[in-house]
Formats: C-alpha cells, structure tokens, sequence
C-alpha cells in the first residue's frame, strides 16, 4: 500500500507547488531585510524607477523600494490567508461535525442557518462589515471569516455523516464514549484527509479576498502595504512604470497558483479510490 | 443462582413493523447463556436494546432490568456509565469496529480513560497488560500497531480487551466468532471462557452455530422471527428438541 505521503511527493505538480509556496514564505520572512531599504522610507528624487541594483524590483511613485513593500506585503497577506482559513476551519469543522454527529432537528437548524448565511451575497456583506468595523487587519479577518466557514462545515458535515455509520463509532459508543469523546477522537482525525484538502483551497482564496478588498481600498492601509494594496496603486501607472503592478500581481499569482497545486496533489493523495 | 439481567417483555418495534416479540429471559451469574437463531431473527436487536445502542427511529418497550435497574428508562448519561463499565459487547466484524487510524493500544483503553480517568503512562502499561491477557504475543510491539497490522482472530482477541477491560459483569458477543475461520472460532470461544473462569463475568453468546453452542453454553434460547420458541439446558435441548424450528436449526448446522 503506497502512503499518502509517499503518493504526495511522487506527484510532480505538487512538489513544484510546495517548493514555490516554500521559497514565497522564506522571502516574506528575509526579504525585508535582503535590500537594505524599509518599506516605508521615500526617496522622493528617486520615483518610479525601473528595476535596478540599487532597487531591484524598481520603486514606486513615492520613491518606495518595491522589492522591499511586495514582500513585506507578502507577510500580510499570507498570514491574513492563514489566519483566516485556519479560523473557517476550525468553525467549520466543529459547526459541521456537531450537526452531522448530532442528526435529526439539531442538524437540519444547523444547517439551514448556515444556507441562511450562504445566501447573503459574500462582497455585500464583507464590504458592509468593513465599513462598520473600519480598516486593518483584524476586522479584514472578522469580515472574511464570518461567511467563509460555510464551505468547510459543509464539507465536514458530508464527511462525517459517512464516517458516523462506521461500526468502529458504535464500538466506541458501546465502551461508554459521549458525543464530544467520539467527535474529537475518532469523527475528526478520520476526516483530517478532507480538511486538509479544504483548507489548502481555503488558503488562496483567502488571499485572492484579502487583495480584492485591498485593491478596492477596503483593506491594509498605507504606507503598510499588502500585495491588493500595492496592486491598487500600480494599477494607474500601467503604461508607464508596469513594475510597480507587475512584481505584486506576480506574487499574488504565484502564491495561488502554488496553493492550488498543492491542494490539487494532496486531494489525489488522500483519495483512496485512486 | 442469581439473575443479574433479567428481560420482561421486550418488545422492538420500527414503524408498524414489530422486530422482537415479548421476549422474556434471564441470565445469571457466572453462566454462559446462548441466544440462538437465523439471520434477522432479532439476536442482535435483542443485544443493541440492551446497551441502548439501537438507532433512535426503533422503539423498544417493557423492562430490562440490571441489578433491578431499568436500562429502557436511564437517561443517556446514566447509560454511558453503564456501557463498557457494567455491560461489554464484542462486535460480529474485527476489520470494521476497531478505528483504522488509531493504534490498537489507544483503543484498548478507550473504555478505562472514560470510566476510570487514568493518565496516559497508565493507560499504555493497562494496554500492554491486557493485549498480554487475550494472549497476543509482543505486547511491547503491538501495542503500537495500527489494526491493519494484525490478522483477523487478533483484531477480535484486541475487541476481546477492549470490551473486559473495565471488568463488566455482563459481556455480550454479538456474533463474534461468525466472521473467523474454525480454528480461530476455538482459540476466541475459550478465551473467553478462559475470562469468564478468572473473573465470573455472565456470557451471552449470540450465534447462529448451534455447535458452538453445544461446545460452550450453560443455557441456550432459540429465536425466530422475533420470537423466543425453545429454551431450556444445552444438553437438554440437543439430546430432545421440541420445536420444529429448532430440529431445522440442527439439521442445518450438521448436515
């Protein structure tokens, strides 16, 4: 029987991904301080300029070194990403699993709530929290999060109503187990498969939300950047100074793309059919 | 002897549909009762009522009586302390009632960390103990194994454990040798007898094999269609059975 691990690191799309997303995450860790710049000093006789030694992906119209802003960026906007695809996951999967495990009445109101939630149009909703809750980084995770568990209860829940009919829960239930015993112990480890899987979607997609709120001017504000941030004001400058949108669009892309590989990899990994 | 479980009138229904018929039975202390019968005769309706473990759309009504405690009307947390504390039940399939993605160890204590609050270093020496008691060679090893590691008699010998680990008065097997081959149908019967020597636990055996029957029961009560038609001795029954159904029975087990 091959491992999931094993099939995992056989799967060249995946190690490709992992080896991007790796190389992504140490940069946002010593990039900053690679360039000798900070991300938010102006070098106002130095504006727009293109790719150099001294400023390696250019600067902005403010004089700022892009190389330094994309990757201090990249520290916002993965740990945004994480943090919030680890708070769906964690709601979702205890959302889901009470509802699958509880059944009957709990779980159709459970769910019907959540179907409740899921209907509201996603933008509107996250927009108007903003707007209530104001910019920064804290309320960009409140607004993400408050419909963004949804999908992961739901994938949860699916998983553990299957897992719920396995004799060894009864076995469990016949020991003399409670209905948190046999959530914790044996409905969620045997679902880990699936919210692992989840939440390597859950990841990119929280980064594609945070940028698109950025860019809308919703999100981080200046001089912090974040990659949407910085995608906003390279956008006007498109056909003069292209680095300053290029380098963040880039990193935003390859970041995704990186996280879907992976997902996509440890989806066929953990899939025992195949 | 003493009753230490005695069923009044069990009646199972789901729907309109009645699965077991004013079952009235008693099982004592230290003895080894077999509840006999074909498939879908109600055995295992008659062992999940017990323990409360039949799903919630089938009704069960009359009286199970546990050292005159009615089991049909404890509440839920009151039946936890009973299930694995008072009442053990070993499963008919070895290959799906043990968690495939937990060490057997773990398991084996699963009821003692609910019933009995050891630590974890405890809860691994218990293991290893136990695994030792149903007579698994290197503990040690196996102790640490995932259940696809072990063949199908020692996945019953670890249901054995997991079931006698917290020293219940009453286990129940559930057809519990149905899915082993001959030989290691023996080795698990005697084990548990060998259990039942040590400690004076009750036995009810529920089985479709009469020979395993004659092998080892004290009592046994033959079931069709929910319905209890013969009971009696073992050796009284096999030397002169009544019924018709249980001639059948016979004929078809040794033929």
């Amino acid at each position: 029987m091959i491992s999931t691990r094993e099939k995992f690191i056989s799967s060249r799309a995946g190690m490709i991904g992992l080896s991007t997303l790796f190389v992504i995450v140490f940069m946002a860790i010593v990039g900053p301080s690679l360039s000798g710049q900070t991300y938010y000093d102006t070098h106002l006789a130095l504006k727009n300029q293109p790719p150099s030694l001294q400023f390696w992906f250019g600067t902005d119209d403010l004089g700022r070194d892009v190389f330094t802003r994309a990757w201090y960026g990249a520290r916002i906007s993965l740990f945004v990403g994480v943090a919030a695809a680890l708070i769906d996951a964690v709601v979702g999967m205890l959302w889901g699993g009470i509802a699958a495990f509880s059944g009957g009445k709990v779980d159709e109101i459970m769910m019907r709530i959540a179907d409740i939630l899921y209907a509201l149009p996603y933008m509107l909703v996250v927009i108007l929290i903003m707007v209530v809750l104001g910019n920064g980084i804290g309320s960009i995770l409140v607004a993400m999060t408050i419909v963004g568990w949804i999908s992961m209860a739901r994938v949860i829940r699916g998983q553990i109503l299957q897992i719920k009919q396995e004799e060894y829960v009864l076995a469990s239930i016949a020991l003399g187990a409670n209905f948190f015993h046999i959530l914790i112990k044996h409905l969620l480890p045997s679902a880990t498969g699936s919210i692992i899987v989840t939440l390597t979607f859950t990841i990119p997609a929280a980064i594609f939300v945070e940028a698109f709120l950025s860019f809308l001017g919703l999100g981080i504000q200046a001089p912090v950047a974040s990659w949407g941030t910085m995608v906003n004001h390279g956008l006007p400058a498109l056909n003069y100074y292209p680095w300053r949108l290029f380098f963040p669009a880039l990193l935003i892309s390859a970041t995704m793309l990186s996280c879907n590989m992976i997902g996509d990899a440890l989806r066929d990994a953990t899939d025992s059919r195949s | 002897m003493l009753p230490i479980l005695e069923v009044k009138n069990l009646i199972v229904s789901i729907g309109s549909k009645t699965l077991v018929k004013e079952i009235n039975f008693c099982l004592h202390k230290g003895e080894t009762l077999a509840l006999a019968g074909a498939s879908g005769s109600g055995k295992s309706t008659i062992a999940h009522a017990i323990l409360q473990l039949n799903p919630s759309e089938m009704k069960a009504s009359g009286e199970i009586l546990l050292q005159n405690e009615n089991l049909l009307r404890l509440p839920e947390r009151d039946m936890q302390h009973v299930r694995g504390r008072k009442i053990g039940i070993v499963f008919q399939n070895p290959m799906t009632c043990l968690n495939p993605t937990m060490k057997i160890g773990k398991q084996i204590v699963e009821g003692l960390i609910y019933h009995e609050k050891i630590s974890g270093k405890e809860a691994r020496e218990r293991a290893i103990e136990f695994l030792d008691l149903v007579k698994i060679t290197n503990p040690k090893v196996r102790v640490d194994q995932y259940p696809h590691e072990l063949s199908g008699g020692m996945r019953q010998r670890v249901m054995i454990a997991m079931a006698t680990a917290c020293r219940p008065e009453i286990v129940i097997a559930d057809e519990a040798t149905s899915s082993l081959d001959r030989v290691t149908q023996t080795q698990i019967i005697e084990l548990l007898k060998e259990i039942q020597n040590k400690t004076g636990v009750s036995l009810l055996l529920i089985t479709h094999d009469l020979r395993l029957v004659s092998r080892s029961c004290d009592r046994v009560l033959i079931m069709q269609q929910g319905e209890i038609v013969e009971s009696g001795f073992t050796k009284q029954i096999f030397e002169s059975p009544t019924h018709t159904y249980t001639k059948a029975l016979m004929e078809a087990c040794y033929a």
